[in-house]
């Protein structure tokens, strides 16, 4: 089972910079962050009666760190390859995770859309990432079907989709601290996962991300890491 | 100031115009839009060139109409989703050009029937209410994300970039769009059909139609009794009067040849409308009554068939349990291709019905799939004699690869020919339907090499809501006869019961599917799968089969040889 530290860690002043700089008013509190850091919380769903602007955003994501440790059970990716998760987990590369599935229609679509915008931008922040979509509807997600959901969202070779049994899939969820209240898939929330190395914790974040706050983060994650080596 | 306020009109008159006149020349002219047009653009977010509409999100996510588009978050219906804390409003017709007003009904199905993001407690007191859109200020939400009061829309919601004609054809079609309740529904009453036809087991066809009678029945009862006492209203059940009707059922038996079923279908619906079809009995393939229910847009909820039209199947109108026949094959081929000792040579018989075809055709795609290397003859044949001696050619060859037959219609027969033939293949697989034949008289070596698709739960399995289902029907007295197929009819009802709750007045058939696509994953299952779920578009509750063998001493007399196999 996952150990969670519910949050309290910093974003940086680059990940401040960067909501500040798409932000269209000072509204954005990225500032407040204090040396015990703060959870960042959703304030998208709300109609703002802030100007005709479009850019104009709060941070709409809660942001923790923990520790999860992903099973060891083996996944089936879009090509029908048996994948083990631990395995491939332990490679010392960034990691992006997302929990989606292809029938999905509220917030999937928008998830994956942020992965998909964002896949040259990492590249460009640093290469050799990973991105992993995770069904939770593995029986409806076969191979096939997440193949045409990787070409509906133009995924390049770093990103890889994943579908499994039931039960393994109930165990990764687990192990994340993703599984969803009834048992069912309808009231799934849009969490992502990030880390920097493998022996780097786990950013949680629970929201809507902006393909600029997924660089942010990403960013951050990766100073963070560095800096810990130092 | 005094100056101006003893002078007002010249001046006030200009501003107005001028105000008038830029308002006039920057708000564009969206009527005489396409139709079918602005569903291409709601549906697959293409514009009326055939490209798709490219649009951003929060901010910065720009995606192309071909990623995702209207249809993906308000749905077919334009009633919006909840999903994971994320509301999406509704934008039907009547919805999206109409004031949304305080409005006590709606405000309850918000609060207690979905789920709302923080946001949405956070100002529980501060209704969503909006002036109605016109064509002008929908364009302007459209494009620029602000709502008919100058505010902003929620960041999730795209700012898409489209052109004036495509605006009008979207305008035209969201005019349409749930814009009448759908036929079946009156005053007082909602009309419901379910599909039996003439050569189905007569048992079997009366136990489904039984346990819908009672339903039914059970269901007028507690409607009757809130509706007399309108004032006692626990649970809030006044709020809602508007919302009850008398269920009440038509059975549309079908009968002759399938060709004509079509025609039978069309005549029951002239006579009667019905707002949906639910569960019935079929024999023979559901194709031509999954057709009928597509032209009519008519929900037909979990029939009990095993050859449900699997082309074209999702979002389509048809709801189904499992792939039947066609799934039983693969599961089998996929078992088959995981065994240890692979068969070099498998030998395929299938009699020349749709039941023994649909599979057969099924299990040859999915070797040549799975076992490219190993052969696989397949053989029709169209009656026992025939199938007897080709049992008996097989007996007597050395020859000692499997067999798989599909035994079609005839089920009970071909059984008893293949038990009496001696065979000693190293395999034989079989489908579901044949067990409880297969039970009685195949022995020794034949029980031992038989395998059979089980699309179904094990009877060792335990399901709490089982016993709640056992236990509603005996207190009704409604004899269970046949279990798993009464089971499975109040699944489809708990379902269409559970999507007229939370219609509420707003009975549109696209809207029951949605609710029953978002329901089918809770917690009604009566036990007859390991699980049954739907998703957005999904037609195929239950994905997957076991393989089983014959073992008397296990509880239902099998016993699994494989995990629940998803092909």
């Amino acid at each position: 089972m996952a150990r969670t530290r519910q949050s309290q860690v910093s974003h940086t002043a680059a990940l401040a910079a960067l909501l500040v700089a798409v932000s269209f008013v000072g509204s954005i509190n990225a500032g407040q962050r204090s040396d015990g850091g703060h959870i960042h919380h959703a304030a998208h769903d709300n109609p703002t009666s802030q100007a005709a602007n479009g850019q104009a955003k709060m941070p709409s994501y809660t942001r923790t760190v923990g520790d999860y440790a992903p099973p060891t059970v083996n996944l089936t990716d879009s090509q029908g390859s048996e994948v083990t998760l631990s395995e491939l987990l332990s490679h010392d590369q960034p990691i992006l995770m997302q929990f989606i599935f292809t029938s999905c229609a509220t917030i999937c679509p928008l998830m994956s859309a942020t992965f998909a915008r964002g896949q040259s931008a990492l590249t460009a922040t640093r290469d050799g990432y990973r991105m992993l979509s995770i069904s939770i509807d593995p029986e409806y997600d076969t191979p096939k079907r997440l193949a045409a959901y990787a070409k509906k969202n133009r995924a390049g070779d770093h990103w890889t989709f994943l579908t499994g049994s039931q039960d393994d899939i109930g165990q990764v969820m687990r192990a994340f601290n993703v599984l969803y209240q009834s048992d069912n898939k309808m009231y799934h929330r849009p969490y992502t996962f990030l880390r920097a190395r493998s022996d780097s914790p786990w950013i949680r974040i629970d929201g809507f991300l902006t393909v600029s706050e997924l660089v942010a983060e990403y960013s951050e994650a990766l100073h963070s890491a560095n800096a810990s080596l130092n | 100031m005094h100056g101006f306020w003893r002078r007002p009109a010249p001046l006030f008159l200009t501003v107005c115009l001028l105000i008038y006149a830029i308002s006039t020349a920057t708000a564009a002219n969206f009527v005489d839009g396409d139709v079918d047009a602005g569903r291409t653009l709601y549906w697959y977010g293409l514009n009326h060139q055939g490209e798709p509409v490219t649009a951003t999100a929060q901010g910065d996510i720009k995606f192309s109409g071909t990623q995702f588009s209207c249809v993906s978050c308000h749905r077919p219906s334009g009633f919006g989703s909840s999903e994971g804390g994320h509301y999406v409003p509704p934008i039907s017709g009547p919805k999206i050009f109409s004031p949304a007003e305080a409005d006590r009904v709606e405000r309850f199905k918000e609060m207690f029937q979905e789920s709302q993001p923080s946001s949405f407690w956070a100002q529980v007191r501060e209704p969503r209410l909006r002036p109605a859109y016109d064509e002008n200020t929908l364009a302007r939400a459209l494009r620029d994300g602000i709502n008919p009061k100058g505010e902003q829309l929620n960041p999730v919601m795209p700012r898409y970039d489209i052109g004036d004609r495509d605006m009008a054809n979207l305008v035209a079609f969201m005019q349409t769009l749930s814009a009448d309740i759908d036929p079946g529904v009156e005053q007082s009453v909602i009309h419901f059909a379910t599909v039996i036809t003439e050569d189905a087991d007569e048992a079997a066809g009366d136990a489904v139609f039984q346990t819908i009678q009672t339903f039914f029945k059970w269901m007028n009862k507690d409607t009757e009794g809130d509706l007399d006492h309108p004032t006692f209203s626990p649970g809030y059940r006044s709020t809602f009067l508007d919302a009850y009707r008398r269920w009440e059922l038509h059975v549309w038996k079908l009968t002759g040849a399938p060709e004509t079923w079509p025609g039978q279908l069309a005549e029951y619906y002239l006579q009667q409308p019905v707002f949906a079809v639910v569960s019935g009995l079929t024999r023979g393939p559901w194709k031509r009554i999954g057709d009928f229910c597509d032209q009519q847009r008519l929900p037909c909820l979990f029939p009990n068939s095993e050859l449900p039209r699997l082309s074209d199947v999702e979002y389509g109108y048809s709801l189904y349990f499992s792939g039947g026949l066609a799934l039983e094959a693969s599961a089998l081929a996929s078992y088959i291709s995981q065994l240890p000792q692979r068969p070099e040579q498998l030998t395929q018989l299938w009699h020349s019905d749709p039941y023994g075809e649909v599979p057969a055709k099924a299990f040859a795609r999915a070797m040549a799939e799975l076992m490219p290397e190993t052969v696989v003859e397949s053989q029709a044949y169209s009656d026992v004699d025939e199938l007897h001696a080709t049992l008996a050619r097989m007996a007597a060859s050395s020859n000692k690869g499997g067999l798989v037959l599909w035994p079609g219609e005839n089920i009970a027969t071909t059984i008893h020919t293949l038990a009496q033939s001696g065979l000693r293949a190293s395999l034989i697989a079989l489908p579901s339907n044949a067990l409880s034949a297969a039970k009685n008289v195949f022995v020794d070596v034949m029980r031992e090499r038989a395998v059979f698709a089980h699309p179904y739960e094990l009877p060792s399995r335990y399901h709490p809501r089982k016993f709640r289902v056992r236990a509603w029907m005996h207190s009704r007295r409604l004899k269970v006869t046949h279990p798993r197929l009464q089971y499975q009819t109040y699944y489809a009802l708990t379902l269409l019961q559970y999507g007229l709750v939370h219609l509420l007045s707003d009975f549109h058939r696209d809207y029951l599917i949605e609710l029953i696509e978002h329901e089918a994953e809770n917690r009604l299952n009566p036990g007859t799968h390991p699980s049954l779920a739907l998703g957005p578009g999904q037609r195929i509750a239950s994905k997957g089969a076991y393989v089983v063998a014959i073992d008397p001493g296990e509880k239902g007399g099998i016993k699994a040889l494989s995990d629940w196999i998803v092909p």
